[in-house]
């Protein structure tokens, strides 16, 4: 199995345009620290001015507020709506651009069974998803934190604001990179059912965006009746939910409790039920895969 | 007779296309099976159901004694095959490829040994070329190395000579003439055409339509005793008098005035022609076929050309 996966992972990594997700990842975090670094006071200002009518802000927390940590946030949130596209490059190929190119019954006529071809191809998109946020880690969280500097992270919500105390944010950045491990595979497992369907790669790339986009849009939407039938169910609900990570309780005076999270269940919870749609997801694509005749 | 592929009543529909009907053939070992039939005969559906590419709608398939679909796995690791036409990673090399393929059968043999099966099929000098800059020959003669890594017992080749250059061809007829004769191989190979699986096959399966139309060893279908002339001459009287009389003649069939075919030995011809002669009957050409190409070309031509139906 581990030499399969390491064939996987040398044919992902060899192929040029593998590297495209890496450079535009790259070239969206410069351009955020570049236009941040030259004029971050005045995103810093517009970002407090919806609260400023219930808070008063001294310029020294103003100047604080822009530090790694923050713009790291500011990073993840911006792009953690874009990774699907590149996951879906890597995973939706995975079967269907392999038969498209023929090399499906290079593969297949081997002594190797359809299951474990879809489980080593699942753990090298896994693998990919890895890699592409250990990157994103590194340019928007080392990266920030090595032109900006450490302070304590402040987050927006709609809520108030959260404060975490400076040593206190870099595992809360662990975690929450972890948990977009979890959420972007799962998107990388529904990227590889529909690779399974399809003969082309550009129809499983355009249905799992599809799928993301049109998900993500009932997610955001404000209708009551929605909000208890169809969101919770609903994968994309629970890919945000590495945000609670950066939610704090606080004690009755207000301050805030070094390494608390506000609602660990409901974290632990949308873990799970990503995990659940990652098992649907991989169990369908077998089922399929060992029932599909390789006409390519 | 010891078989070593087994299929009995093979069949696979598309919807309401039925691609291939309860096909049964068995293969020997050590020999080199034609697969024989025009393009959409059904030789890539029933080779990729060997392969397992495909599932049979109905029917059984046994390799080495073992059920396929049970012992797929077990099967594969003693079977190579390149199926339609090789593709390969063009980003890798062929070695890499050659890898690759040894990897995926479970095995890892050193770069000796690779470089070995390359040189085996002629391409050792290209060894580190990506695969995207290969000739078609090239890319069907690493197939054929990739088909052949693992050293299996079984070798199936989906019309190995397409594409290729008449070169190509004879280095690829003289490749499987190896495998047979000096590493005992047993062969499946499939063609359109019928004068590339006579040289090489001992056996042959005539499909058509995704029906056996034919089946036997080449020394029993190539027999001279089963020779069809095509003769070009008069229809009259004196020419029927002569071909009624002649008790070599098995069988006569008329095409037109001009065209009679005759089944007969092949070394009575000058016989034939003799007595023609003497009856004074004009013959402006005689041409020679044996049984198998005159019902191979009959078949193709109820396809492509208004022609009379030979079944």
């Amino acid at each position: 199995m581990l030499a399969l996966l390491w064939i996987e992972l040398n044919k992902i990594f060899r192929r040029p345009r593998t590297y495209i997700a890496f450079g535009a990842m790259a070239a969206i975090v410069w351009l955020i620290q570049l236009a941040l670094y030259f004029d971050g006071q005045a995103y810093v200002d517009l970002l407090l001015s919806n609260l400023s009518g219930s808070f008063e802000f001294s310029d020294l927390f103003k100047t604080q507020l822009l530090n790694g940590y923050l713009i790291c946030f500011v990073i993840l949130n911006t792009l953690l709506i874009q990774m699907p596209l590149l996951v879906a490059l890597v995973a939706g190929d995975a079967i269907a651009g392999e038969a498209s190119q023929g090399t499906l019954r290079f593969q297949l006529t081997r002594p190797i069974s359809r299951t474990q071809l879809i489980l080593v191809k699942f753990l090298a998109s896994s693998v990919y998803v890895i890699a592409l946020l250990l990157w994103l880690a590194l340019l928007a969280l080392l990266g920030s934190v090595l032109l900006f500097g450490t302070n304590d992270l402040v987050v927006l919500r709609s809520t108030g604001i959260e404060q975490m105390q400076m040593d206190d944010v870099f595992w809360r950045y662990l975690a929450a990179f972890g948990f977009a491990a979890v959420a972007l595979t799962t998107v990388a497992a529904l990227s590889l059912l529909l690779s399974v369907l399809a003969d082309n790669p550009i129809g499983p790339i355009i249905a799992t965006m599809s799928v993301v986009i049109v998900f993500t849009i009932l997610s955001e939407m404000n209708i009551p009746i929605y909000d208890t039938t169809v969101k919770p169910w609903l994968f994309t609900t629970h890919m945000v939910a590495w945000k609670g990570f950066f939610y704090v309780q606080a004690d009755a005076e207000g301050t805030t409790i070094r390494g608390s999270i506000e609602n660990l269940p409901a974290v632990f919870r949308s873990l799970v039920i990503l995990l659940g749609y990652i098992a649907f997801f991989l169990g369908i694509s077998i089922y399929l895969f060992k029932r599909k005749d390789i006409l390519t | 007779m010891d078989p070593l592929v087994r299929v009995s009543h093979l069949s696979k529909h598309f919807g309401s296309f039925e691609a291939v009907r309860d096909l049964s053939f068995v293969v020997e070992r050590g020999q080199v099976y034609g697969f024989l039939g025009q393009n959409g005969a059904g030789k890539s559906t029933t080779l990729r159901m060997l392969m397992t590419l495909i599932r049979p709608s109905s029917g059984h398939i046994e390799v080495f004694g073992l059920d396929l679909n049970r012992h797929r796995t077990e099967i594969l690791r003693q079977v190579g095959a390149v199926i339609e036409k090789p593709d390969h990673y063009g980003y890798l090399s062929a070695l890499e490829n050659l890898r690759m393929a040894a990897v995926l059968c479970g095995i890892h043999p050193t770069r000796d040994k690779l470089m070995q099966q390359l040189e085996f099929v002629g391409l050792a000098d290209r060894a580190k070329s990506p695969v995207r800059t290969f000739s078609q020959g090239m890319k069907q003669r690493l197939g054929i190395a990739t088909a052949l890594v693992h050293d299996p017992s079984l070798i199936i080749l989906d019309e190995p000579t397409n594409g290729l250059d008449p070169q190509g061809i004879a280095d690829i007829r003289e490749l499987i003439r190896q495998l047979s004769r000096e590493q005992g191989k047993t062969l499946i190979v499939s063609s359109h055409l019928l004068s590339e699986i006579e040289l090489i096959a001992d056996s042959l399966l005539i499909l058509h339509r995704g029906e056996k139309r034919m089946e036997g060893k080449m020394s029993d279908l190539l027999n001279p005793a089963e020779t069809v002339v095509e003769l070009e001459l008069e229809h009259s009287s004196p020419t029927d008098a002569v071909l009624n009389a002649s008790d070599f003649i098995q069988s006569i069939d008329w095409r037109g005035d001009q065209q009679c075919c005759v089944r007969m030995a092949k070394n009575r011809i000058p016989d034939l022609i003799r007595s023609l002669a003497d009856a004074g009957v004009s013959v402006y050409s005689v041409r020679a076929r044996h049984s198998l190409e005159y019902y191979f070309l009959q078949l193709t031509q109820t396809e492509t050309h208004v022609g009379p139906a030979v079944d």
